[in-house]
């Protein structure tokens, strides 16, 4: 009976996990504040409740997709929402940092079963040539939570305390749980292979100390000994996995999917474009809440046109990279997307809502315009049974490009606010530490607010224009390495459940 | 014989048989006005009366040696004549009544009365009774013999007529009023009446006077216009009398010019005398000053006072822009003035004036008089104190200066007394003397008390004083600046506190500090009066040594300093806290983000509590050493706040010391444990492959 549901009717389910697991990862952030001040905990304590979260997701992610490959998907996207559901409950109730900590990695178990297995939902729920669309509406869901999480993490946080960060997930979670029961349709085979676990903790030492060097990295300083001992152990292990991988018969993570074209180049693309976007949208939050001195509320309001020119073209992108050759539209993406930074590069502390707006909707076309048509091409080139595995794959691509987009964005702006101030230090000056200056300016000591900035906004444009060749190289991959006609082929020649040959 | 015959010879016989022994006169006198008989009302004029002796004998003797009898017995003695009064509006000015004397019969002579007819005396025809009174002489002979007999105190009286008539065109000073006093003007209040028959048209009345008295060329002349017979005018005069007038009546005229009622001009004068008092309006009494001598707070050139200080005086106390120099020695003085008083009495002998102002004024620029202070309105009698409060600079002695009062006076304008001089005199003590000054823990480098015992040598009591605390040396700063002690009664002292520091930079030995005092003595306020008194600065009392430092930094690592302070003062440290200042690469660890935002770094803190002298603490920071920091030594400073056992607190000079960077080791114990995980991966790896190769060669 359920198989018989309308795909569209099963996505939703997904949605909602897809959309709590993203917007949990920008709400927190405005809710941070109040967390360190109710525990008294310091700022890199806190920094934990991101890290914990990032680093036991990207570990994960490829993991999770594969157990999806062998268990019933549907059963194991239901639990991963209930366990997400729990670590949020229990996030809410924490009494301690460590206990904060330790809860906000079973939320991101949870997490990484959704997330690692959302994409191999979505194929298995859509045929080859009908999946476009309904990546565009993950696409959407992913842009809007970073518009989204600080309105509605501001919102809560300022009327109902930040517990109401994660209790807002438990009765979504349920519902979530109880759809998902209902209309999400068996999928996946299951086939009986033995889960490879030294591969499973080759895979995650390796990445967990990569992640953990990427994020430690600035304020560790990036030849730091931890930092290095970091890399040094990540990249040791994960030689050990990819050899492990390689020699092993029942891998995480089948190498061999690398030889797909389309797959690795939309992995590569993305990666860089993600790269992109967080190493330049890290600073617009310190800008809209520092210089220009909004909220947390507003800033999210300034930022919407994002998502919502992003939920208008994304689902076309989509239908028509089933339709058209998606390269084209591959193409497009990058090209929107570096033109909206190169226009950010020319902002300045004054700019208005107004004129943000034509910027931003530069940028959502970009965004909606590679990356469902890219997670299109990935998902269609990849076996149907090789779907987890190549989604959760996606995902540790894309949240480790992330990571290490905010670590870059960090060490450029940083580096740039070192150039103009000698001895100012590796932190972003936040909303407070503006406030302060102005505070300071107003009883007659302008000098430190008027240094720091014009050093913001020299360190902002670099930032932006810094990121455009990251961009540009998503680009060149994409016009380099893309083959849009076999992707058209594929799709012009599968129906749900046949395998491709791989 | 005939009966004429008989009767003649009747009388013959008679007449010689009649003895001549009663001869008597019969007197009679016959009065009349000499000359004219017309007097005019307003005249003070001379009339004569004619009086004839028309004394006859009543019995004329035959006999031919009667001649000499009959004069003696017809002459009228000791006669006086004497216009009786109250019969006519005349009075006599004369003496009334007059003495004549004797005048034989048939003599006429002359008696003269000064008269004055009254101006409003009705004119008319005045019958004037005029008394004789006279002796005369009788003769007598009887059988013993002649006698002569003197008849006194006889009287008669006789009539006169005069008549008061008014002249045509006449006028009367009917009241001159003056009030005029040497060096001053006044006024002249003339009231006329036209006392003669006629009007007068277009009347004007002209003050004529001479030296000393001037008549103000405003007021000279006054135009009446008509004024009809009867009338009277009301004029006033403006006179300026000389300060070379005397105590008296001068003369002056009034003239009159009219035209008759025909056109003719005509002038008309008359004399008046106006009084002129010569005398002083005001007088001063009871003249006290109080004022104290300036003195010279030396300053050295590099080290300007002045405009701290004037921020510190008494707003009222003007310091003089620049500082005078002293040659030859490096220093500049400058000189603060004291602020002292004059209280000088003023009486008022005559005048009744208004918005008086006192105006005194010394010849001495040193000596600045503040004040003019407004003493009202005066009336005759009055008395007021004039308080002056004057700031100088003179040197002790005595000075002269004059008081001038301005006023306005009865007429409105505005006056200038003369000058009264007044001495005052510049003591050589100031009021307010230092007995005695003690101190504590006053030394090089320390912040100490100044405690100064002031005796009040007046024989007032001092009110609201405040003491000011000057210091011309650099090294030692006052950190308060002024001291309240309120009321110091007669005889008794007050004990003024300050606290000051001495920086390191002073040598022990004796300063000389100044006191500026402020303070209200009786009715004068904000007296201002300078005292010198020496300082006695100790030796350095507290001083801190680093015994040792010992450092573990390593670039890009958090690391330790640890460091030995010892106590090497005389004096005890409380709550004692070590400040450590770093400068880039170094950072102390911990800082704000907005210090190290702004790449400045903070003071990190360590407390050591309580050392004595002698006694040696150790203090410890954490320091973050930049991963760009080269090896090699960095300079650090260390500054030690404490306490003093008075709970003051101090801060010690900076002690630089250094610390040493060291270069990092190849393999830290991180580095070590990494590259062993890191290659138990590799064996991991490798262990993978070789299981795959042997695999594949069995299979």
């Amino acid at each position: 009976m359920k198989d018989r549901i309308n795909p569209w009717i099963s996505l939703i389910p997904v949605i909602i996990g897809v959309f709590m697991v993203m917007l949990d990862t920008s709400i927190l952030n405005i809710a941070l504040p109040e967390i360190a001040q109710d525990f008294r905990a310091s700022a890199s304590d806190v920094q934990w409740l991101l890290n914990a979260y990032l680093i036991t997701l990207v570990v994960l992610l490829i993991t999770m997709g594969r157990i999806g490959d062998m268990v019933r998907r549907n059963l194991l996207y239901t639990g991963g929402m209930a366990i997400f559901t729990l670590g949020s409950y229990l996030c809410a109730e924490s009494w301690s940092i460590g206990a904060f900590v330790t809860f906000r990695i079973v939320q991101a178990v949870g997490g990484a079963i959704l997330t690692g297995n959302s994409m191999a939902l979505i194929t298995e729920l859509f045929p080859a040539g009908k999946r476009g669309a309904a990546m565009g509406v993950q696409s959407i869901l992913i842009a809007s939570s970073f518009a989204l999480g600080p309105v509605v993490g501001g919102w809560l946080t300022t009327r109902m305390g930040w517990h109401w960060v994660f209790y807002i997930n438990v009765p979504i979670g349920i519902m979530g749980v109880i759809i998902a029961l209902l209309l999400l349709p068996s999928t996946g085979r299951r086939v009986r292979e033995p889960i490879d676990i030294i591969g499973l903790m080759l895979l995650a030492v390796g990445l967990g100390f990569f992640t953990l060097g990427i994020i430690q990295g600035q304020d560790w300083g990036w030849r730091s000994e931890k930092t290095m001992a970091s890399f040094l152990i990540s990249f040791s292990y994960l030689i050990a996995f990819g050899v492990r991988e390689i020699t092993y018969d029942h891998p995480i993570l089948d190498l061999s999917l690398f030889k797909i074209r389309n797959y690795s180049t939309g992995i590569l693309s993305l990666f860089f474009l993600s790269l992109g976007l967080s190493t330049s949208m890290l600073l617009l939050p310190f800008f809209l809440q520092g210089i220009k001195g909004l909220s947390a509320e507003e800033s999210g309001y300034w930022i919407l046109p994002l998502p919502i020119i992003n939920t208008v073209i994304a689902p076309m992108a989509g239908r028509l990279s089933d339709r058209i050759n998606p390269k084209i539209i591959m193409s497009l993406g990058p090209v929107f997307f570096s033109t909206g930074l190169f226009l950010l590069s020319r902002i300045d502390m004054d700019v208005r809502f107004w004129d943000l707006i034509p910027i931003f909707l530069v940028l959502g076309g970009g965004m909606g315009m590679l990356m469902p048509v890219a997670m299109n091409v990935m998902m269609s080139s990849v076996p149907i049974h090789k779907a987890g595995m190549a989604s959760g794959t996606i995902q540790t691509s894309n949240s480790l490009a992330r990571a290490m987009g905010v670590a870059f964005g960090g060490v450029l702006f940083t580096g740039k606010m070192n150039d103009l101030i000698p001895g100012y230090g590796n932190q972003i000056p936040g909303p407070m530490q503006i406030e302060f200056l102005r505070f300071l300016a107003g009883k007659g000591f302008p000098g430190p607010l008027v240094m720091i900035v014009d050093s913001f906004m020299k360190s902002l444009h670099q930032v932006f224009l810094d990121a455009i060749p990251l961009v540009i190289t998503s680009l060149l991959i994409i016009l380099l390495f893309l083959k849009g006609r076999e992707h058209l082929r594929v799709i012009g020649r599968t129906e749900p459940g046949v395998e491709v040959a791989a | 014989m005939s009966k004429p015959v008989f009767l003649m010879l009747c009388i013959a016989f008679l007449l010689i048989a009649t003895p001549v022994n009663a001869l008597s006169a019969r007197i009679d006198f016959h009065v009349a006005v000499g000359g004219d008989d017309v007097v005019h009302p307003g005249d003070e004029k001379v009339i004569t009366l004619l009086v004839e002796n028309d004394g006859r004998l009543t019995v004329v003797p035959a006999r031919a040696n009667v001649t000499q009898l009959t004069q003696m017995l017809t002459m009228v003695r000791d006669l006086s004549v004497e216009i009786e009064d109250g019969a006519s509006p005349i009075k006599i000015k004369s003496v009334n009544p007059q003495f004549v004397g004797d005048i034989p019969a048939g003599r006429v002579i002359r008696v003269n009365f000064r008269v004055e007819v009254p101006l409003n005396a009705e004119p008319g025809s005045y019958t004037i009774p005029v008394k004789l009174k006279y002796t005369t002489v009788s003769y007598d002979q009887d059988f013993s013999g002649a006698y002569f007999s003197y008849h006194k105190d006889l009287t008669d009286v006789k009539y006169v007529t005069l008549k008061i008539e008014r002249r045509d065109y006449d006028f009367g000073v009917i009241s001159v009023r003056s009030d005029l006093r040497t060096d001053q003007e006044g006024l002249v209040d003339v009231i006329i009446e036209n006392t003669g028959k006629n009007d007068l048209y277009d009347s004007n009345l002209i003050l004529n006077c001479s030296y000393p008295l001037r008549p103000n060329p405003g007021s000279i002349s006054a135009h009446i216009g008509d004024l009809k017979s009867g009338d009277r005018a009301e004029v006033r005069f403006r006179v300026y009398v000389m300060d070379t007038a005397m105590d008296r009546t001068y003369p002056a005229n009034l003239l009159l010019t009219f035209r008759t009622p025909s056109g003719i001009e005509r002038v008309m004068a008359r004399p008046v005398g106006l009084k002129v008092s010569h005398g002083a309006s005001f007088s001063i009494f009871s003249v006290k000053s109080f004022i104290t001598p300036p003195d010279t707070i030396p300053q050295q050139r590099r080290s300007p006072l002045s405009s701290g200080l004037s921020s510190q005086l008494p707003s009222r106390i003007q310091l003089p822009q620049q500082s005078s120099p002293v040659s030859g020695q490096g220093y500049a003085g400058l000189k603060v003035p004291s602020r002292g008083f004059v209280s000088i009495g003023i009486r008022d002998l005559s005048r009744n004036v208004s918005d008086v102002v006192a105006v005194l004024h010394f010849d001495n620029p040193l000596i600045r008089v503040e004040n003019s202070p407004a003493l009202g309105s005066l009336i005759k009698g009055d008395v007021k104190h004039a308080l002056f409060y004057v700031t100088s600079s003179a040197p002790p002695g005595k000075y002269r200066g004059y008081l001038l009062l301005r006023y306005i006076n009865e007429l409105g304008d505005e006056e200038v007394s003369k000058k009264y001089y007044v001495e005052v005199n510049v003591s050589p003590l100031s009021p307010l003397r230092v007995e005695s000054v003690s101190t504590e823990n006053l030394g090089v480098g320390l912040k100490g008390s100044l405690a100064i015992t002031v005796l009040n040598e007046m024989n007032v009591p001092v009110d609201e004083a405040v003491f000011y605390l000057i210091s011309p040396e650099p090294s030692i700063t006052p950190l308060s600046s002024s001291s309240y002690v309120g009321r110091i009664d007669p005889g008794e002292s007050g004990i003024v506190r300050f606290r000051l520091s001495v920086s390191d930079e002073a040598s022990a030995g004796i300063y000389s500090l100044y006191l500026i005092e402020r303070y209200n003595a009786g009715d004068a306020r904000d007296l201002v009066s300078i005292e010198e008194f020496p300082v006695v600065v100790g030796s350095k009392k507290v001083h801190f040594e680093i015994q040792s430092i010992q450092s573990n930094l390593y670039p890009d690592k958090t690391g330790e300093i640890v460091m030995s302070i010892k106590n090497a003062g005389d004096l005890r440290v409380t709550n004692a806290v070590v400040k450590l200042e770093v400068a880039p690469p170094l950072t102390v660890a911990g800082g704000s983000a907005i210090s190290n935002m702004l790449g400045q770094s903070q003071a990190g803190m360590y407390f050591i509590g309580t050392l004595k002298p002698g006694e040696t603490a150790s203090a410890k920071f954490r320091v973050d050493v930049d991963k760009d920091a080269g090896y090699g030594t960095y300079p650090v400073v260390v500054r030690i706040e404490y306490y003093d056992d008075e709970g003051y607190s101090h801060i010690s000079n900076p002690i630089i010391t250094s610390v040493t960077v060291k270069e990092r080791p190849l393999i830290t114990p991180i580095m070590a444990g990494a590259i062993v995980i890191s290659v138990s991966g590799l064996i991991l790896a490798v262990s993978f492959i070789r299981k795959r190769l042997k695999r594949e060669g069995q299979n």
